[in-house]
């Protein structure tokens, strides 16, 4: 009967946080009690993740360690979803065919459930238990089944225990992770197998590679990408060991511009229309590597210093979803139960950074996996009204071959992209200087002073991003987004022996800010940030990965 | 000056290789032996490389002859990692335990810009893959427990950067 | 027969390796100069290489890991092959203890050449260690771990240095001591020791750097010592034996010395410090015998060591400051002397006198700034302050400080005057260049401006000067000295005179033109000059005169000329200046007629004689109207030139005598000139120009006061009366009560008005 009641919890949250959102525009009492006729249908139903998830908190109240751990969700779609470790959710839409049965109903909706778009996850929420009350358990059996059945054989209820956390209370003696790792120092690379009994094992030359060697080839992996540098580290005892000790490998890439701190922005390196800005002096960069580099306190490693020292993407999508609710009048679709008289608008905002210091912002109810692919200069510059002429030739034209611009723009994504804005970002100077005498940086116009403290560079918080936006039109105005990483806390499950998972930091995008300024009369005008959520970050294949 | 100055190189399956002295050069450690004992017209015995891939080392010594020479150990930090001339990557289409041989007498032969390449491409190779993928391409045997291998993936979840 | 190629050690075996290798290092290290072959040399370095890449390494049990895994190997090597270093070194040690001063260096330097000859092959053998597990322990941050070349320094240095370098410097020290009494010695010795101890300096934080620590504590810091105490004893010893001179010579020649030998054999670094410390025991310790030698020196003038003396003091810190003083003092008596020295003359002495006397000194002091202190500016300004004190207060000038501007003023008059002996073009111009260099000092500008002008205004009008081109050299100085505004009206009163030449010459014209055969035949050829009111220092004549007839006839007949021209001027005559001739045709006893040059005033007197033979005072007076100030001198010049004859004979001209025209008037020249200044006169006229010094003072007091106040509007009293001496200063020094007194009375007449607080406003 848990199962029941985590459900309840849920739909319960779920109800609340519409409630939420609708409230400005009426009173709370007025809303439905919508009923759950799903509940008494399936009793035995339980929720495929974590849906506290959806209770998005904001900037100052997330950081409680025992914090949900919505990027749990994010992490899990991605393991259900992808074939290849690299690729992601907006890869193609070719392939992705309409959900058919119950189940995929439930799949796609676990999947924009994780996207944060309420409304078609509901809708396929509503579609797969029409088609079949029971598909949660269907779904529980085909993802978590390893979980699952042991958790059955334990058998210790928990109300908030989640499927992926269940395991834990099976292995209470585990070692701690860096004696565990500390433990494969020693070990050989193991070869393989035989395929067929009695036939010599398949050649493994890598094996007999001397460390210095194997380590100079981690090495070369981790610049390219360090996430496969993070993948070697599962192939085999022997190559966890170097991934977690080879810490001048960290080092290297925390000082390199490929995905290290050289490529963060201190001051902004370009105009609004991404023309770069030539300072005299050097750029400001926390490890510079003219000096010897110092591990910024109370941190330990440069991989910590890369997992935590505020650090902006270039790989991938920042998103944030907004959902809000429009009470609609009793329509067609009244039939279809869930009783609910409420339209739900998916609106996204999405921002790819560049390494130039330029930046992509864009606003639409596009949902990414129609836009976000085609997310690029080249075709913002293409969706301009203005340059309509030039569209023709732009694929001809030489330049970074994202992808993308190569494949034939859908009408869709052009439309949404007509809208993108183009900016440019920096992060608040960790060590600003007192007086930027020599070196005259330019850090745009300082922030409007929030009530109570001035914004100025001194009282930023080193995790602040400053966005500077072009208004399309008028050329007087700028958009001014003052955003603060944030990193989704791993929550440690009461009782789990299991240290939570070490999810990536710095994911997150939360709202400090957020303005129209008029350069000329130097004036501040205030956009709400009542309905806005906090940005995620989803990596984009291919994106960034050149320098 | 007549013709370029030359050695004889003896692999280790006692096969004398002639070679001009500055490709045999591009190896550092056969460049600080001439320098410390000079010239004496000795074949030069190589106990740790056969035929096959001296012949394929000198190969690539010699397109690179003229390359300048590697001054310190990090002097790759400002070039991009990922590139491989397309000489280079036609070069290093061989098979596997070519490969590794290749890279094993670079190292041992201290020819830095040959080693580099060599794992360059097994990062190549390695981009872009599942564990499960790297074990097949390598013939890598798992040697986690299904905990262990939880627990590590826990541990190194941040570096997925998604 | 190829020497047996020893047996490759089995790549997993620690000790077999390392038993082969160490036969390989025995013999780099001992036995280089035999050769290593090829062979070995790859056996070596393939050992190496594959002891460190071995996957299983095995040594005699503890210690080592049954596996390498993950981890470099290389330690064990690495930590043998220190062993090994430190066991050869100790054996070096042992044969030192041998040797003895240069024996021990030659031994030092042997075998240091050997060792480090050694330590770049092992260095390459082991490189495999050094690329890898060298550089890994070092770049995880490991101390005392270092590549093998330097793991040889470091070795050098802890097992064998530290027992020798006290010895070694010992050994140098010797040495250098027998070089600095006059011996030989065998100089690269030393610099091969400088250089090994220098390469001993290791960066801990990098090891590709080096640092001169090393070198600097146990070479720098005992040689210095040893300098320092060499010559304290040579320096103490030599001063007692010899004079300042002497040892200024010696000091000289031993700093010269120290600096070569830095260049011979020591290390750059140590080049400041050992100039330093020489300095300091050669000169700081003994700079109060210097100075006190100073004044003797300057007394007899000895300039070579003056210069000496000034090239080792300017090394040291505040070496030179009271010498300066010194020097000062010393320039200002010299030049209070010889204005003494002036004045004993009394009142007759020749201004040329004066000022040549002042520019002796500055001269012969100038010259010792230049050739013995290098010119140097501080000494410069010694000399100025020197030169500005005796120039402008002196015996000569103890009465009034204006003295020197008139004596220097009426000296240039005399130079640019006709008639001194006409000095060559070049000459006057050195000269004017001289009286430049007294003007410098001067203070009281003014007072040179007001003589100045005075006297040229004199010498333009009686166009008496020696050449235009000098006339306009000294103008030209003057202005570049202070500027525009100093020397504007005398450039006006150039202008006026060229001015006048023109104007004459059209006024010629005119009179051809309308002067009908009788007024020509009575005309006076008169030359006019027209003098601008404003620029010439001149005064309408002090005594009412009636010019004779014919005179006013042709004054009237130019006024008529110029009003014509310049309608609505005003013209004055100034009688006293102007000057003529008469022709004496009542003179029988001589073929030509004499004839007499004259001033205005005596012509009218003579002209009176056309008409009588003999006129009595009253008549004169009556007839030309000159006050009898005037007139009775003019008489006295014509009666003592005997033009005239007085009765009663012998008395004075006064009322009651007549005077009768001597006809037998005779003289040696046919030109006779009468036209004699009045002593009187000239005395007068400096009274007057000291009197219009001080009005003029208090007009440039003024306009400055209301200049500034204009600008400001507001100011304090003190700021204003600061204000006002920086504006004057180039002209005159203000006196502060002067300048007060100014304001009062610039207070009077509503210019400016008191407000609270001290302050002062200006009303517009």
């Amino acid at each position: 009967m848990t199962d029941n009641a985590e459900l309840e919890s849920f739909r319960r949250k779920w109800r609340e946080e519409v409630a939420r959102r609708t409230k400005p525009n009426k009173p709370a009492p007025a809303q439905p009690r919508p009923s759950a006729p799903s509940t008494s249908r399936a009793p035995t139903q339980l929720p495929p993740a974590h849906h506290e998830a959806l209770e998005r908190k904001e900037v100052d109240d997330e950081e409680t360690p025992a914090a949900l751990d919505p990027g749990e969700i994010v992490q899990g779609v991605s393991q259900l979803s992808l074939q290849r470790p690299d690729e992601d959710g907006f890869d193609s839409q070719a392939h992705r065919k309409e959900p058919k049965s119950a189940l995929e109903h439930f799949e796609r909706a676990v999947e924009k459930e994780a996207e944060g778009n309420l409304g078609d996850s509901l809708q396929h929420y509503r579609k797969a238990y029409r088609l079949d009350a029971a598909v949660d358990k269907t779904y529980r059996n085909k993802h978590f089944a390893w979980a699952w059945k042991k958790n059955a054989q334990v058998a210790v209820p928990s109300t908030n225990a989640t499927p992926a956390s269940q395991q834990s209370h099976d292995e209470p003696d585990l070692l701690p992770t860096p004696e565990l790792i500390a433990s494969f120092a020693n070990l050989p690379i193991p070869q393989a197998d035989s395929l067929v009994e009695g036939t010599p094992p398949p050649p493994c030359p890598i094996a007999n590679v001397p460390s210095e060697v194997i380590v100079e080839i981690l090495r070369h992996v981790a610049l390219m990408d360090p996430a496969s540098f993070s993948r070697m580290a599962l192939v085999c005892k022997r190559l966890a060991y170097h991934f977690a000790h080879e810490q001048h490998i960290w080092k290297r890439i925390c000082q390199g511009s490929e995905f290290g701190f050289k490529a963060m922005h201190y001051s902004f390196a370009c105009d609004i229309y991404g023309r770069t800005e030539h300072t005299l002096g050097s750029r400001f960069t926390p490890f510079p590597t003219s000096i010897p580099a110092q591990i910024p306190q109370p941190l330990s490693s440069w991989s910590e210093v890369f997992q935590i020292f505020p650090r902006i993407r270039f790989t991938g999508i920042y998103i944030s979803t907004v959902n809000y609710t429009r009470p609609g009048a009793a329509s067609a679709y009244q039939n279809i139960s869930w009783n609910s008289p409420i339209h739900i608008v998916t609106y996204y905002r999405y921002i790819r950074f560049y390494r130039d210091g330029s930046v992509i912002y864009l606003l639409t109810t596009e949902e990414p996996l129609n836009v976000v692919p085609y997310i690029n200069k080249e075709n913002v510059k293409a969706a301009r009204p203005s340059s309509k002429k030039q569209h023709q030739r732009q694929n001809t034209e030489g330049g970074t071959t994202v992808k993308g611009a190569s494949d034939p723009v859908p009408p869709v994504a052009m439309a949404a992209l007509k809208y993108a804005q183009l900016g440019r970002w920096r992060l608040a100077n960790p060590a600003p200087t007192p007086d930027s005498e020599d070196t005259p940086t330019d850090l745009g116009p300082e922030l409007p002073s929030v009530p109570g403290k001035t914004a100025s560079e001194n009282t930023l918080d080193p995790r602040d991003v400053i966005i500077e936006a072009e208004v399309i039109s008028p050329d007087k105005y700028v958009y001014v987004l003052h955003l603060s990483l944030r990193s989704f806390s791993a929550a440690n499950k009461p009782g789990s022996k299991i240290a939570p998972p070490n999810t990536p930091k710095n994911t997150k995008l939360a709202w400090k800010g957020y303005w129209s300024y008029n350069k000329i009369t130097e004036e501040w005008a205030d956009f709400t940030l009542r309905n806005e959520r906090s940005f995620v970050f989803r990596r984009v294949r291919g994106w960034g990965m050149g320098s | 000056m007549a013709a370029t100055p030359t050695l004889i190189l003896t692999s280790s399956d006692g096969v004398d290789i002639t070679v001009d002295r500055d490709v045999a050069e591009r190896s550092l450690l056969i460049k600080n032996m001439l320098e410390d004992l000079g010239e004496t017209g000795e074949a030069i015995p190589i106990p740790n490389v056969n035929e096959a891939v001296l012949k394929k080392v000198i190969e690539w010594c010699t397109h690179h002859k003229s390359d300048p020479p590697s001054t310190g150990d990090d002097d790759d930090s400002r070039r991009k990692t990922t590139d491989i001339d397309e000489w280079d990557q036609k070069f290093m289409q061989v098979d596997q335990e070519m490969l590794f041989e290749i890279i094993l007498a670079a190292n041992y032969l201290d020819i830095k810009g040959l080693l580099d390449v060599g794992c360059k491409t097994v990062a190549n190779m390695i981009k872009g893959k599942s564990p499960e993928e790297i074990r097949k391409t390598f013939n890598i045997q798992n040697d986690f427990t299904p905990e262990e291998e939880d627990q590590i993936r826990r541990e190194n979840e941040w570096a997925e950067d998604r | 027969m190829p020497a047996p190629i020893p047996q490759p050690p089995h790549k997993d075996n620690l000790e077999e390796t390392w038993t082969f290798l160490e036969r390989g290092i025995d013999s780099v290290m001992l036995k280089l100069e035999d050769g290593v072959d090829m062979k070995t040399y790859m056996a070596l370095y393939t050992a190496v290489h594959n002891f460190c890449t071995s996957q299983k390494a095995v040594g005699n049990g503890q210690g080592l890991q049954a596996h390498r895994g993950a981890h470099l190997l290389g330690e064990e090597l690495y930590k043998l092959l220190g062993e090994y270093l430190s066991r050869h070194l100790d054996a070096v040690y042992d044969e030192s203890q041998g040797h003895l001063d240069e024996a021990l260096l030659g031994f030092y330097i042997r075998e240091w050449t050997r060792y480090t000859t050694a330590a770049k092959y092992i260095n390459h053998l082991f490189r495999y260690l050094n690329r890898h597990w060298v550089k890994r322990e070092i770049d995880e941050g490991k101390k005392n771990v270092y590549d093998v070349y330097t793991l040889h320094l470091v070795k050098w240095k802890d097992d064998f240095f530290m027992k020798v370098h006290k010895k070694v410097m010992d050994a140098v020290l010797n040495l250098v001591e027998k070089q600095r009494n006059g011996e030989t010695i065998e100089q690269s010795q030393i610099k091969s020791i400088v250089d090994s101890f220098v390469s001993l300096g290791l960066d801990e934080s990098d090891s590709t750097k080096s640092t001169l620590e090393v070198y600097r504590f146990y070479f720098e810091k005992p040689f210095i010592a040893a300098t320092r105490v060499y010559y304290e004893n040579e320096s103490r010893r030599f001063v007692g034996e010899n004079s300042v001179v002497e040892y200024m010579k010696k000091a000289e020649a031993r700093l010269d010395e120290e600096k070569a030998r830095v260049g011979l054999y020591l290390h750059p670094d140590i080049s400041k410090h050992l100039t330093d410390t020489c300095l300091d025991v050669l000169v700081t310790a003994h700079s109060e015998l210097l100075r006190d030698e100073f004044q003797v020196l300057l007394d007899n003038e000895r300039q070579e060591d003056l210069a000496r003396m000034y090239r080792l003091l300017s090394r040291i810190k505040d070496g030179l400051d009271p010498l300066r003083t010194k020097f000062e003092t010393h320039v200002r008596r010299a030049g209070l002397a010889a204005v003494e020295k002036v004045a004993t003359e009394g009142e007759a002495f020749e201004p040329k006198m004066y000022v040549d006397a002042l520019l002796q000194v500055h001269t012969r002091y100038q010259c010792l700034v230049n050739e013995a202190f290098n010119g140097e500016s501080e000494f410069v300004r010694s000399l100025d302050n020197a030169c500005r004190e005796f120039v402008n207060r002196n015996k000569i000038c103890a009465s009034s400080s204006t003295k020197s501007p008139e004596l220097l003023a009426k000296y240039t008059d005399s130079l640019l005057k006709k008639g001194a002996k006409a000095a060559e073009e070049s000459e006057l111009e050195e000269m004017l260049v001289q009286i430049m260099t007294v003007f410098k000092y001067i203070e009281d500008k003014d007072v040179f401006q007001k003589f100045y002008s005075k006297m040229l205004a004199k010498r333009l009008v009686h166009v008496s000067s020696v050449s235009d081109d000098a006339e306009t050299s000294m103008i030209s100085k003057l202005k570049e000295a202070c500027g525009f505004e100093y020397t504007n009206k005398l450039q006006r009163m150039f202008q006026d005179i060229q001015i006048s030449k023109d104007l004459n010459a059209s006024y010629k014209d005119w009179q051809e033109k309308v002067l009908d055969e009788d007024d020509r035949k009575k005309m006076v050829d008169a030359h006019f000059q027209i003098l601008g009111t404003g620029f010439w220092p001149l005064q309408a004549p002090s005594t009412d005169f009636s010019a004779p007839p014919e005179i006013v006839k042709t004054s009237e007949r130019f006024q008529n000329f110029y009003f014509d021209k310049h309608n609505g001027r005003k013209l004055t005559w100034l009688w006293q200046l102007c000057k003529g001739e008469v022709k004496t045709n009542y003179i029988k006893n001589t073929r030509v007629p004499y004839t007499f040059q004259v001033s205005t005033f005596q012509m009218g007197i003579l002209l009176l004689f056309n008409e009588n033979d003999t006129l009595t005072y009253s008549d004169i007076q009556k007839a030309t109207s000159l006050a009898p100030e005037i007139l009775e001198p003019n008489l006295g010049i014509l009666l003592k030139a005997k033009v005239l004859i007085i009765s009663p004979e012998g008395s004075k001209p006064g009322p009651g005598t007549s005077f009768s025209l001597n006809y037998n008037f005779k003289n040696k020249k046919v030109k006779v000139n009468l036209n004699i200044q009045i002593k009187s006169e000239q005395k007068v006229e400096s009274d007057d120009t000291h009197k219009t010094i001080e009005e003029d003072r208090k007009l440039l007091l003024q306009s400055a006061i209301v200049r500034i106040m204009k600008s400001r509007k507001k100011m304090k009293h003190v700021q204003l009366v600061q204000e006002v001496i920086q504006q004057v200063k180039s002209r005159f020094p203000p006196k502060v009560p002067d300048i007060k007194k100014n304001i009062e009375a610039l207070m009077e007449k509503d210019y400016i008005e008191r407000l609270d607080g001290d302050e002062i406003a200006y009303i517009a």
